[in-house]
């Protein structure tokens, strides 16, 4: 009986791991099912090629993903395993250097890949053997145009340039040399062919026009403008009177708000969270800036949990975030980290310097998102009507908030002479829920929890004690600071002398008790301290 | 700008000012004790001068036996001094006391007169006035009767007044005798040294002035006898005759070898009645010398008496203003917009005020000491603003006295045992 007991026991400890390891099996076996069915796009790079014009290609190819809302999974050449591509529909090499690729397996599943190949940069003969008949023109050191949906983005000196030497088809983007211009891109069959890519805002938007075609994505697009980095002491005067001034222009704008999960029952925020509304009142629309991970928190479980306390404080407080505005790191941290920025449906691809991580990595992607534009590259961007017309993509320029009105001018000054046609973002179809909430906005207005809100403002009247009071003015500060200064350096000067004094004392002061214990003729102590003599008074 | 700014900005150039002025003070005295050192005390060349020493006592049984016993033991011929003291209107044992040192020093030139209510107990002038009838030296001294000189004060005081004509007065140092009984008495021995060493050595060696600090000096007969005595309302009478002697056109120098030790209050009331009478002194003074800083004849006084008003006037008003105007700011009952210095700036000038009083105490034997760097320090926020109420206090009374038309009372200092 006990032995039977004991093979029973035996039995079971040899059958009981089966299901797990069977489960953890499954369970791969999904996430890789996953991993092939969710991605758009296998993006497969050579190198990062930090010491060349190159270094930000990568960065540029993976922010205009998640600016086209696209998810990707990205591998350099040498972390590509066999049979990785054969998963995707579509791949996109990104060639940054003229290097031979060492790796077979790439080589071999390139040569028999029958989806969708995106090819940017160097060629490398016989790696894909349609590429090698594109006819490449090689020009070094020259000054290009990019020339997109009607619009021409000047002045992009590049070192080395590639193109394809073909005359362009009609509408086609193009790269403007002179009085030459060549097809930006080339498609045949599955193979479409961009020979040369700078991290340049004018390639980044050409190279975003041919990606959005590839894609097959919807041809409309917006522009929008944002106003980044708002924080409770940023210049809320002036953020006010931007509102006040985009709003007599007939400009709509948005407000990236960076979150602030400390102290948010202080005055400051009230007064903060009133200048908001204010800013909605003036057509503008909230959107959640997400400052770089490095200077928030190193927890994203505490992260997540404050983002949520922000946000729920925010629509408390009458603040309808609509939006996200983010670097493209954003997108590399897992759904759960970044919960609940997540659950927004649109936002900002922020342009961020930084360079790319290498190893292999996934992207997220918000259900609509637009390219971050600096205010430059639209001044550099010429249109041959009166109106500026839209980029290709979807586009937000960042415009940050003017130090004072003469910038703010100068601002205005480029948006409206340039005629641009700016979105109202909150016309935009967003949507969120994030723990009680519900918001949603469109062309008919926003709505929180299926109710329309009004965005008009009501000033509410903040406590005395709570209330913003400008720092004192100071009278003839100039003189005080000046005198200040003076002063500071005459007395230390004093100070430093009279250092020297005490010194320079403790010496005499040495040599002369010296002197005076050694001289026994000096006897002038005083009477008190000749407490014998003073009963023998002569 | 309102009307409390323009009256903020002045009080911040009058501080300043004075703080730089007393800067240079502490530097030139410092240049004096040096050259001090250098020299060999001064000796009597030839005969040497008969000398009348004039102690005026009141009530001072506790510390006249000592202070005769000192004067007694001079290192000065016995023939060539007489010692006077002026027991005025005592109700204490000193006429006895010092009835048993002139029994028991029956060669030594030692009188003693004994005023009563009706020739005496007028203040210190009176008493001086009194003994300077019979005293008979071509150079009178002048001791408190808590003084402890030491053995060869009169002689360098002497020698100085007879080396130099244009001299009309020698003053020597004193010295506290009874700095180690508490903190007041440590505070009283620092600022004495601190005052001696910036106020009249600095003085001197800048522009030949001293004022006379009422005991422990020298001056001749002469002048005594021209100015008529002591101004007998002058509760202040030492200030009130260096003015005197400044004008007869002498010098008073200040002889740092020659000291004299004395007994400083050692409670707050004794001190703050003594230092109230003398505020209240000089502000006679000042009051009734203030027209020679417009007259042409009296350029050589003409600092002092700047010195004195802005000691007592200016930089008082200035205090109390600024004080006053910045309590009234914080209650919100007034509001100033001058943005003022900065606190950086204020606490070096506190470092600098106490390496500059920490200078005049290197001068002296055993003064030198961490603990007295920190009592500066403790000084600057109790014992002088404790000087600011004082002087408050004296100039209202002095007012008072003014208007009342009433002569101000001499108060006697209280004396402790020991």
């Amino acid at each position: 009986m006990k032995q039977s007991i004991l093979i029973l026991i035996a039995l079971a400890l040899m059958v009981l791991p089966m299901p797990a390891i069977y489960g953890e099996e499954t369970v791969n076996q999904e996430n890789i099912s996953m991993t092939i069915n969710t991605k758009d796009v296998l993006l497969i790079y050579d190198q990062l090629a930090v010491d060349t014009v190159y270094r930000n290609n990568l960065n540029t190819v993976e922010t205009l993903l998640s600016a086209l809302s696209r998810t990707a999974e990205i591998v350099s050449i040498d972390d590509y395993s066999v049979g990785q591509m054969s998963g995707y529909q579509k791949l996109i090499i990104l060639k940054n250097t003229e290097n031979p690729i060492t790796n077979p397996d790439f080589i071999h599943d390139c040569q028999n890949y029958s989806g969708a190949l995106f090819y940017i940069g160097f060629d490398v003969s016989g790696l894909i053997p349609a590429l090698d008949s594109f006819p490449i023109s090689r020009q070094m050191g020259r000054t290009v145009s990019v020339n997109l949906n009607g619009l021409a983005i000047n002045s992009i000196w590049v070192d080395d340039l590639r193109v394809i030497n073909e005359l362009p088809g009609s509408g086609e983007t193009t790269i403007g040399v002179g009085t030459s211009d060549y097809p930006f891109s080339k498609t045949i069959n599955r193979l479409t062919y961009v020979p040369t890519l700078i991290g340049d805002p004018g390639f980044t938007l050409g190279l975003g026009e041919i990606l959005k075609d590839w894609f097959g994505l919807a041809t409309s697009a917006d522009m929008t403008l944002l106003i980044p980095d708002i924080y409770p002491f940023s210049d809320l005067n002036m953020v006010i009177k931007t509102s006040d001034a985009f709003y007599a222009n007939g400009i709509p704008f948005a407000l990236g708000v960076i979150p602030i999960d400390d102290n948010i029952n202080f005055p400051a925020m009230s007064r903060f969270y009133q200048v908001l509304r204010y800013v909605q009142s003036r057509n503008g629309t909230i959107i959640v800036h997400r400052p770089s991970p490095a200077t928030v928190s190193d927890s994203t479980t505490v992260l997540s949990e404050k983002m949520y306390v922000v946000i729920t404080k925010m629509v408390e407080n009458g603040v309808y975030p609509l939006g996200l505005a983010s670097g493209e790191s954003l997108f590399f941290d897992e759904v759960s980290k970044v919960n609940p920025l997540n659950l927004f449906s649109t936002g900002i691809i922020l342009p961020d310097d930084g360079i790319t991580a290498s190893g292999r990595k996934e992207t997220w992607a918000l259900s609509s998102a637009s390219l971050g534009i600096n205010l430059e590259t639209i001044a550099n961007t010429s249109s041959p009507n009166r109106n500026f017309g839209n980029y290709p993509i979807n586009t937000t320029i960042i415009m940050p908030l003017p130090e004072n009105e003469a910038m703010l001018v100068a601002q205005l000054g480029i948006i409206n002479h340039k005629w641009l046609s700016l979105t109202d973002y909150k016309r935009l179809d967003n949507y969120w829920t994030i723990g009680q909430n519900t918001i949603a906005s469109s062309a008919s207005g926003i709505r929180v929890n299926g109710l329309p809100v009004s965005l008009s403002y009501d000033e509410e009247p903040i406590e005395a004690d709570y209330r913003y009071q400008k720092p004192p003015e100071y009278s003839l500060e100039k003189i005080f600071t000046a005198g200040n200064i003076f002063l500071l350096t005459v007395v230390g000067i004093i100070i430093v002398i009279f250092i020297m004094i005490v010194v320079f004392s403790r010496r005499v002061y040495l040599n002369k008790f010296r002197k005076v214990v050694n001289n026994n003729d000096e006897n002038n102590e005083p009477v008190i301290k000749r407490q014998d003599q003073e009963g023998k008074t002569p | 700008m309102n009307g409390f700014d323009y009256i903020m900005l002045v009080n911040i150039f009058l501080i300043w000012s004075l703080l730089f002025v007393n800067i240079v003070l502490i530097v030139a005295g410092y240049v004096y004790y040096l050259k001090v050192e250098k020299e060999q005390p001064p000796e009597i060349i030839g005969e040497y001068p008969f000398v009348s020493i004039m102690v005026p006592a009141h009530n001072e049984g506790v510390v006249i036996v000592k202070t005769v016993a000192a004067l007694l033991a001079f290192d000065y011929p016995w023939d060539r001094y007489e010692i006077i003291v002026i027991n005025d209107n005592s109700s204490d044992n000193s006429a006895e006391l010092l009835k048993e040192i002139q029994d028991t020093n029956p060669s030594r030139n030692l009188t003693v007169i004994n005023t009563d209510n009706i020739s005496g107990g007028k203040g210190k002038s009176n008493a001086l006035n009194i003994g300077y009838q019979q005293a008979k030296g071509e150079f009178i001294a002048i001791y408190d009767a808590d003084n402890t000189p030491e053995h060869k004060a009169l002689r360098y005081l002497a020698a100085e007044l007879k080396a130099d004509d244009s001299l009309g007065a020698v003053i020597g140092k004193f010295r506290t005798r009874n700095k180690e009984v508490n903190l007041l008495t440590r505070f009283i021995n620092i600022e004495t040294l601190s005052f001696q060493w910036m106020a009249q050595a600095g003085r001197w060696q800048l522009m030949k002035l001293c004022t006379i600090p009422g005991t422990n000096f020298i001056l001749r007969r002469t002048i005594i006898e021209a100015i008529g005595g002591w101004d007998e309302k002058a509760v202040a009478e030492d200030t009130e005759i260096s003015f005197r002697i400044y004008l007869m056109g002498y010098k008073i120098k200040f002889q740092p070898k020659a000291v004299t030790w004395e007994q400083e209050p050692q409670t707050w009331a004794v001190w703050f009645r003594q230092r109230t009478r003398w505020v209240k002194g000089n502000v006679y003074v000042l009051i009734k010398n203030i027209g020679y800083l417009v007259d042409k004849d009296a350029r050589k006084i003409r600092f002092d008496i700047f010195y004195f008003l802005s000691t007592y006037f200016l930089l008082l008003t200035a205090l109390v203003v600024s004080d006053v105007i910045f309590v009234m700011n914080m209650a919100g009952l007034v509001s100033t917009s001058i943005q003022g210095f900065s606190n950086l700036l204020w606490f070096t000038a506190f470092v600098m005020f106490i390496l500059g009083v920490f200078i005049a105490l290197t001068t002296e034997k055993g003064e030198m000491t961490v603990s007295n760097f920190f009592i500066i320090a403790l000084m600057y926020v109790t014992y002088c603003q404790m000087w600011i109420i004082v002087t408050v206090y004296g100039v209202f009374q002095y007012l008072k006295d003014r208007i009342k038309k009433q002569d101000s009372k001499w108060y006697k200092t209280e004396r402790f045992q020991g």
